[in-house]
């Protein structure tokens, strides 16, 4: 975990209500660096039937760490999406294996998991952070 | 005003109670229809129609009292024209088939309406592809009516089935079916409306609409899921080949052979959804005790509440204009999606949809990606809306 990680973690903790976390997961989301145009491929495509969700890792060929981009029309999606790139962005495979993403979403303090297909579509996120832990 | 009270509706009533406006997707059940389920459940279950013991002719006796219910219910002429199904989507896939292996010739029309659930137009895309027939959306007005100028047109050309929604799942559009059906008629086309909104804003009479189908969900009609209907006009009962095949349908077989049942018997295969369509006829028996007349009053008196209250939002953006002829209202709030809105929604303890809601041709027509629906039942109040209100608030403050 970067120091970055944990000192959103520590912001979040001290929010008072879900209003306030949602706001700090939000602005995170505006400071993410833009989705590559070029990576908006059928195979970076993350299925939800109503947002267009768009999720890839490039890995460094000489240290092997996975960088990853996010886009999504979804702000609270791509906020948590956002949180997690904060523990696993420029990790090695093996780095990443030792993530338990699942914990970092459920300690965000929202009010509830996402509901519906948005939270379908980070798990699938989730599913593709894994795989690029898993591919070494 | 004689009206069904919100106690009458557990999960409306309770203390920590959610704000439910997704009636469209699927409306809560009250105590009278809970409780038959539960009776019927527990001291009264048998299979139907098999009847070598007393208990199973008591269940049939049940079952074709609720047949006769529904026939009611529609103001159909006989009681074989009413068809258990599973839902309405089992109803439009069994009428497809059919009429694919019936009625439909290479090259004819399958004419559907652009503003129609996905279910009133996958089975046909099939049938349409199987038959060679040709398959065309009837455009939207700019108002999201059907255009039924292009429809007069295109009734020229040799057309099997016109299919279309009674009232639209995704802006409570109320489509003029009458009007599409004798428009059909006269083209010798077969008609059919799906009801699934419908049924429990307004009566249904399917002979002044005289279509050929008619189809609704239970779970729509404070019954169980699993229940459905499917009018099928008597006139077609010996053309239309069974669906879906076993069960109580067959007559005799040989491995060489079988002959089948008579309607309704005939398209209903394998054990009907015996209990939930039990809580079918119960939820009917729960709607007859009030007057449509008070009903509809008082849903689209809620209805207006609501679309004036939303229409002083900053930024309100309706996916159609003006108020909806049946209590669905589909809006987007301007720069925001849809889904971070309902997601607000949902935290704050109102339940919403976000999305295409099954009908992403409708949407693509609108231009629109999508839109948060709120849909309202007769059990809903001004408070919910004032929820509703407070919940847009909060979302317009927090991601604007």
């Amino acid at each position: 975990m970067t120091e970055t990680a944990n000192e959103f973690m520590e912001k979040l903790h001290s929010a008072r209500g879900w209003e306030d976390k949602l706001r700090l997961i939000l602005k995170l989301a505006t400071e993410l660096e833009p989705y590559p145009e070029e990576e908006k491929t059928p195979e970076n495509t993350i299925t939800d039937c109503i947002a267009e969700v768009y999720f890839c890792g490039k890995r460094d060929p000489a240290s092997h760490h996975v960088h990853f981009f996010v886009s999504s029309e979804v702000r609270i999606l791509k906020g948590v999406v956002a949180v997690l790139l904060l523990f696993c962005q420029d990790q090695n495979p093996e780095q990443l294996r030792t993530l338990d993403l699942e914990s970092i979403v459920a300690e965000l303090g929202l009010k509830q998991r996402l509901s519906g297909t948005r939270h379908n579509a980070l798990n699938a996120i989730i599913q593709r952070i894994r795989m690029a832990g898993a591919n070494t | 005003m004689s009206l069904p009270h919100r106690a009458d509706f557990p999960f409306i009533a309770r203390d920590d109670a959610i704000c439910y406006l997704d009636n469209a997707a699927t409306t809560q059940k009250p105590n009278q229809v809970l409780n038959r389920v539960h009776a019927f459940d527990k001291f009264e279950h048998a299979n139907v129609y098999r009847a070598t013991h007393t208990a199973s002719v008591q269940a049939t006796e049940a079952l074709e009292a609720v047949r006769e219910g529904v026939r009611a219910f529609l103001n159909a002429r006989h009681k074989e024209e009413i068809i258990f199904t599973h839902g309405t989507t089992s109803a439009i896939n069994l009428a497809a088939y059919s009429l694919s292996r019936s009625k439909v010739k290479k090259g004819q029309r399958i004419l559907l309406g652009t503003n129609s659930h996905h279910s009133n137009i996958v089975p046909w895309q099939r049938i349409a592809a199987e038959c060679e027939a040709v398959l065309r959306p009837i455009p939207l007005n700019s108002d999201g009516s059907l255009n039924l100028d292009w429809l007069e047109q295109e009734l020229k050309n040799p057309t099997a089935i016109v299919s279309v929604s009674h009232v639209s799942n995704s802006a409570g559009t109320l489509n003029p079916v009458e009007k599409i059906v004798h428009m059909a008629r006269k083209n010798g086309a077969v008609s059919l409306i799906d009801g699934a909104q419908a049924v429990s804003h307004a009566p249904v009479n399917v002979q002044t609409i005289d279509c050929d189908f008619y189809t609704f969900s239970g779970h729509k009609l404070f019954a169980p899921t699993g229940s459905g209907i499917l009018f099928i006009k008597k006139e077609h009962h010996n053309t239309l080949p069974p669906w879906q095949l076993g069960g109580e349908m067959v007559q005799t077989v040989s491995f060489e052979d079988a002959t089948f049942q008579k309607a309704p018997t005939k398209f209903e295969a394998g054990t009907p959804s015996i209990s939930a369509l039990i809580g079918l006829g119960a939820a009917i028996e729960f709607l007859n005790a009030f007057p449509w007349p008070d009903w509809k009053r008082r849903e689209q008196e809620l209805t207006h509440f609501a679309f004036e209250s939303l229409s002083q939002l900053d930024g309100i953006e309706w996916a159609v204009p003006g108020p909806p002829q049946a209590p669905i209202l589909a809006f987007n709030l301007q720069g925001l999606h849809c889904a971070d809105v309902s997601e607000i929604l949902d935290y704050e303890g109102v339940a919403t949809r976000a999305g295409t809601h099954c009908s992403m041709p409708f949407y693509r027509a609108l231009g629109l990606n999508g839109s948060i629906r709120a849909s309202l039942s007769i059990y809903n109040n001004e408070s919910d809306i004032e929820r509703l209100l407070n919940a847009l608030a909060k979302a317009l403050e927090l991601l604007r």
